[in-house]
């Protein structure tokens, strides 16, 4: 083999530096595109840091925890609203319009004027999923969860803003105030 | 029944959802999106009168809270929004920016 001259180990050089930096440029469009289209501008800012002072691989890895959490968040919300939308249909069934139900969704309880009544112990409102009124007055009142989820603190919120004069929601067809019936409580219905 | 929408809802996210660490995690989204909607003058009476209310366990988004305009955003763009945030970031409303204009300049 012949000895490699000073020329040959400089353009050698040369070549690898533009591999890398080539193989750099790819890995920062690829990585700021992905940023930018699916996390946003801090996480672009994060990916950006990992570019600068980490690996390829810390950077693949951080790509498969980020897109994780983010298909996370919509498959929460697509679970809820499956489990709301087939919690509806029976309830529709149940409660048909010819026989004079009618079921409001996500209603404020309010007071006897209207307004919305909040807890006294967490300031915070209590909004119900559904809400089955017949003949002017509230007969059903029902709450979807998932199969685990602990309702215990909701419902016992429920009960102090029910005791504060909460027991009233609005009609958004006629926008009146309709009553709880006496003895009507909220019921949780499970779903997977 | 109403023919309503429920876009998304706190309790979806915490208790309900996976891999969610907090109520307030589960909260941090909806703050955004509310401010952004009332900033472009996108909600309904219902929609200010639970803006005024807060971002509580109880709280859902829904299609009686918005303007025309609102529901025809969030009926195109609210889920592809969805599926850019994670919890516990406040997330960027660029998209929704983009969209709101698509349909402003499609409307004209």
């Amino acid at each position: 083999m012949e000895p490699l001259t000073a020329t040959a180990i400089a353009e050698a050089a040369a070549r690898k530096a533009l591999a890398e930096a080539t193989v750099a440029q790819g890995i920062r469009e690829v990585a700021a595109e992905t940023a930018e289209t699916i996390i946003g501008e801090q996480g672009l800012l994060q990916q950006l840091e990992t570019i600068r002072f980490d690996s390829i691989e810390s950077l693949a890895a951080r790509n498969e925890t980020a897109l994780k959490e983010l298909s996370q968040i919509e498959a929460n919300r697509v679970s809820g609203a499956a489990r709301e939308e087939a919690a509806a249909s029976e309830l529709m069934d149940q409660y048909p319009p010819e026989d004079g139900y009618h079921i409001e969704r996500e209603c404020f309880l309010r007071d006897e004027t209207g307004k919305i009544t909040v807890d006294p112990d967490t300031g915070e409102s209590r909004r119900i999923d559904f809400e089955i009124t017949k003949d002017g007055e509230i007969v059903k009142s029902v709450e979807v969860t998932s199969e685990t989820a602990d309702k215990t603190a909701q419902l016992a919120k429920e009960e102090r803003v029910r005791d504060a004069g909460g027991n009233y929601i609005v009609d958004r067809r006629t926008g009146e105030l309709v009553r709880f019936a006496p003895d009507v409580k909220t019921e949780v219905v499970r779903r997977a | 029944m109403g023919n309503g929408t429920t876009y998304d809802k706190v309790s979806w996210h915490f208790p309900d959802g996976k891999n969610c660490p907090s109520l307030g995690a589960a909260k941090v989204h909806f703050d955004v999106v509310m401010r952004w909607l009332g900033s472009q003058e996108l909600l309904s009476p219902e929609g200010r009168e639970a803006i005024e209310i807060g971002i509580d366990s109880d709280f859902s988004l829904t299609s009686y809270m918005l303007t025309d305009t609102g529901n025809k955003l969030l009926a195109v763009c609210y889920a592809e929004w969805a599926r850019t945030i994670q919890y516990g970031i406040r997330p960027s409303v660029r998209l929704l920016e983009d969209c709101l204009r698509n349909i402003q300049s499609s409307n004209k």
